[in-house]
């Protein structure tokens, strides 16, 4: 299917950039736990596994940003888990079926942190600490693919356990 | 019967009265305006749009029904494509949005009138009622809705 670049655009431009898009009672979910991804480190098979087997009562968090947390994300939600994902530029991008498929399940909230916390135009690493600093607040635990080290910056103020899986 | 397993998105739109729009190609100028005005006038608590998305006055009504909040069933004529815009998903989002294919096979290519004939056919079988946004009397369309009564049109040639 080709999809005619000017007729989006059009329907894009009319409307008041979102803040989200998808079901926001998900960030009030009972149990919830955030994913932190270093992008130094590969995403392995055994903690994209982990994941999709022991979390499948519990709306995960992850910042949609990398190819390891974009590939992750799109693992979740191909196994019907429910995922909000912090990003931004909500309406410039095109999205994957599986995407839509949630969205329309209610299993999907795509946030645009930036804003959320009124950032604009962060660096990389800038829009990626929002992402975390957003998730480490708004989740209840974490869960994290490499040494406490890695995040630094944001893991000393989180008020809950943080697991590693490698 | 829709098969509820091949449709992607809010399944639930499809409940709602079906309202099924068709247009010949070579629509008129004149006529889009009126096509406009339909689409404002339709009841978005109780109807769902059944529309293509191949020709460029049925992806400016898909975009608008999506802007304007009506439920919309898209049919395309070819495999779900991979990737959809963001609007879309903003629609499916909101319940607001079912697409379903009508492609034989995934790898199959169809000539593309017949593409077209088999989506239409699905298109009229599986609504409550049609409108015609324009009516060719010597096109396909014209012929596929031969012995329906449910049919209201926009705009034809000679009227």
């Amino acid at each position: 299917m080709v999809f005619n670049d000017d007729l989006v655009a059009f329907a894009v431009d009319t409307q008041v950039p979102p803040v989200s898009i998808g079901d926001v009672s998900l960030l009030s979910a009972e149990r919830s736990l955030a994913i932190f991804l270093d992008p130094s480190r590969p995403l392995s098979s055994s903690f994209r596994s982990s994941v999709l087997s022991f979390y499948h009562d519990v709306v995960l968090f992850s910042p949609l940003s990398t190819p390891q947390e974009r590939s992750l994300v799109l693992s979740l939600l191909s196994a019907d888990f429910s995922v909000v994902a912090v990003s931004r530029d909500l309406l410039s991008p095109v999205y994957r079926t599986e995407f839509l498929s949630a969205a329309a399940d209610h299993r999907l909230l795509l946030l645009d942190v930036c804003l959320l916390t009124g950032v604009s135009s962060p660096s990389p690493e800038a829009f990626s600490l929002l992402c975390h600093r957003f998730m480490a607040a708004n989740a209840e635990c974490a869960l994290c693919n490499s040494p406490r080290d890695a995040f630094a910056d944001v893991f000393p103020s989180l008020s809950y356990p943080v697991s590693f899986l490698s | 019967m829709i098969d509820l397993n091949c449709v992607l998105g809010c399944k639930s739109i499809l409940n709602l009265h079906r309202t099924a729009f068709l247009c010949s190609k070579g629509v008129s100028p004149d006529t889009v305006p009126i096509i406009s005005r339909w689409a404002e006038s339709l009841d978005k608590s109780s109807t769902c749009v059944v529309c293509g998305y191949l020709m460029q006055i049925e992806q400016q009504l898909a975009h608008k029904l999506m802007w304007d909040k009506v439920p919309l069933l898209l049919v395309l004529d070819e495999p779900l494509p991979r990737f959809f815009p963001s609007v879309f998903l903003q629609a499916a989002a909101d319940g607001l949005l079912a697409i379903v294919s009508t492609a034989v096979s995934p790898d199959q290519s169809l000539d593309r009138l017949v593409s077209a004939r088999i989506r239409n056919a699905f298109m009229i079988d599986n609504s409550d009622d049609i409108v015609v946004g324009y009516l060719n009397p010597n096109g396909t369309i014209h012929s596929q809705l031969d012995g329906h009564d449910n049919v209201t049109i926009l705009g034809q040639d000679g009227l």
